[in-house]
């Protein structure tokens, strides 16, 4: 069974970050448990880029490849996976959707619930 | 070098280069399925059984760009295009044979901003599914009567559903529409950019191009409403469907209130009242009491439930992806007792349990925009009314389809010469199909001529873009 949640990340044309438990990149193996609950989004792999605004929304399960793939054909990079000129992802991220211990979906952004962002 | 013998845009063949073949297929973030692909047979179906085509390639999208990389391919070699999203067009335009279906219905991202009570939804999602997603926070937008509907198809063709007197069609609470265009140029379309093309967008189905996502309004809806169906035997359908004209006619905007003749589950012929409330439940038990009351029913269904619940109640059989159909449709604005004389007799005759008559009153806010403000022209209060014949047996297609054929050409003269443009079936005329789209149709066919003057998009309700 697939558990899906509303997880998804609003960042900057140049950052869109995967998070939490997609791919095992995560050399820890923190995605996954014994017997527990893994709440797995990697089906959740739409990205929604905005060309004028130099913006792109990702899902939490798409690899970095995939949303490359999206941003470059409307003409827009990002930073993912290699650092390159434009500094870390979580530099280039605008906002992030999450929902937190509670089961509440909130984002957090420079604006939104600081803090957490 | 072999080639991919393909349709084109015209109706011509032609043959596709391996090598250009595999570069399209490099470009694509998903599959490329062709005949001989163990998926092809799958992907090929759509929601109509009837509809048996062999498209001769079917590019899966996951994203906008393998949307651009389809539209520039099939520009580049004059291919014939079906977009495919929902497959639920009785036509079946959601397919084509020899040509490219540009599969959308892997595209199903969602993001509900509870917020700003908006949402972005990916034209791949069906009804049921955006339902899911928008009532965890309690929140809907209109869409549909049948929960595994394209939100793409319903949206563009203006969207009747079970929130339209209330909350109006579903494009009267549309804020942007994301498109590629003919010329495989990716644009957003709103009230404040390509406002002409968002204009066409709402009701213009989709001739202009293929949407990729779309921003709706929502509302705060439920998530318990008042919903049911009350069940007559056919035998008082003359009666219930009177009945129903006078009720139905006058409606406070949060009621909804709909007709079917069809056959019951156990195999007995029904007259039907769907019934449907957004509101408080008491208001809502007031204001539905007389059809409860009305008459003897067999049975009493109406009961609060679960919105998303409320909106599968015709799932049966009309969400089976698979049954063999055949659907006429038009607008009325009367229901006169010829013809539910005519609808009666006709039940009678009806050889298929499958198949049902069906009413949806179109009222409200729904009916208050101004017919030229969207490309959706026909705004005033009326019924759309539907023929839906539905089997399950090849063998039964001629008999069943003359059948509806018979039945609708003797009661065209009492119904009005438009329909809904997401019910005009494939073979209706061409002045049926203009006269659908209203005063608005010449100001569409210009529309047409600036954004797809080759008609790329032409597998739907087609506008044919003005001459020069």
């Amino acid at each position: 069974m697939r558990v899906q949640i509303a997880t998804a990340l609003w960042a900057a044309a140049s950052s869109v970050g995967p998070m939490i438990s997609r791919h095992s990149a995560d050399v820890a193996g923190n995605a996954v448990c014994d017997d527990g609950l893994m709440i797995d989004v990697s089906p959740m792999k739409s990205v929604h880029v905005d060309p004028p605004a130099r913006t792109a929304r990702a899902e939490g399960g798409i690899p970095w490849g995939e949303c490359d793939h999206e941003t470059r054909a409307c003409g827009q990079a990002t930073t993912g996976g290699v650092m390159g000129s434009y500094g870390l992802s979580c530099d280039k991220l605008l906002s992030v959707d999450i929902v937190t211990a509670d089961g509440k979906l909130l984002t957090a952004s420079a604006g939104e619930n600081p803090e957490r962002f | 070098m072999t080639e991919l013998l393909i349709t084109t845009r015209e109706g011509t063949r032609a043959g596709i280069p391996s090598g250009s073949l595999e570069k399209y297929a490099d470009r694509l973030r998903g599959e490329l399925i062709s005949a001989g692909h163990h998926a092809y047979d799958q992907a090929r179906r759509v929601w109509n059984g009837n509809i048996d085509r062999r498209p001769a390639l079917i590019a899966r999208c996951l994203g906008v760009a393998d949307v651009m990389a389809s539209v520039a391919f099939a520009r580049e070699h004059d291919l014939l295009i079906a977009v495919r999203s929902g497959a639920h067009h009785a036509a079946g335009y959601g397919t084509c044979d020899g040509g490219l279906v540009i599969d959308l219905s892997q595209m199903k991202g969602m993001q509900v901003d509870p917020t700003r009570s908006t949402a972005d939804a990916q034209a791949g999602l069906l009804w049921g599914e955006f339902d899911t997603e928008t009532q965890v926070f309690g929140l809907a937008t209109t869409g549909g009567v049948v929960s595994d509907t394209g939100i793409a198809g319903l949206t563009l063709g203006g969207g009747l559903g079970w929130l339209m007197g209330k909350h109006g069609l579903t494009i009267d609470n549309l804020l942007s529409v994301d498109l590629v265009t003919a010329e495989g140029t990716f644009l957003t379309a709103s009230a404040d950019e390509h406002t002409d093309l968002f204009w066409g967008l709402r009701g213009g189905g989709g001739n202009f191009g293929v949407a990729t996502s779309f921003r709706y309004r929502l509302h705060p809806v439920g998530p318990t409403v008042l919903g049911g169906m009350v069940v007559h035997p056919m035998a008082r359908a003359r009666d219930v469907l009177r009945f129903y004209r006078d009720f139905s006619a006058d409606l406070p905007d949060e009621a909804e209130v709909h007709a079917a003749l069809a056959t019951s589950p156990d195999g007995d012929p029904i007259a039907a009242l769907l019934l449907g409330y957004n509101g408080p439940i008491d208001k809502g038990e007031k204001v539905l009491a007389p059809a409860r009351a009305f008459g003897e029913p067999i049975a009493d269904l109406v009961q609060p439930m679960p919105y998303a619940l409320r909106n599968t109640i015709q799932d049966e059989p009309n969400a089976i992806h698979g049954i063999q159909r055949y659907w006429k449709s038009a607008f009325t604005e009367v229901i006169g007792d010829d013809l539910i004389d005519l609808l009666v007799e006709a039940a009678a005759d009806c050889t298929s349990p499958l198949t049902g008559m069906v009413f949806f009153r179109v009222h409200g806010a729904a009916t208050r925009v101004p017919s030229g403000a969207t490309a959706f022209g026909l705004r005033q209060e009326q019924w759309d009314f539907n023929v839906i014949s539905q089997w399950t047996e090849a063998r039964e297609t001629d008999a069943q389809i003359a059948w509806t054929r018979a039945l609708w050409s003797r009661l065209e003269p009492l119904i009005s010469g438009s329909a809904y443009v997401n019910h005009l079936a494939g073979d209706d005329r061409p002045e049926k199909v203009r006269a659908s789209f209203g005063a608005n149709y010449e100001r569409l066919s210009a529309l047409k001529r600036q954004y797809d003057p080759m008609n790329v998009f032409r597998l739907n309700a087609n506008i044919v873009p003005a001459s020069l």
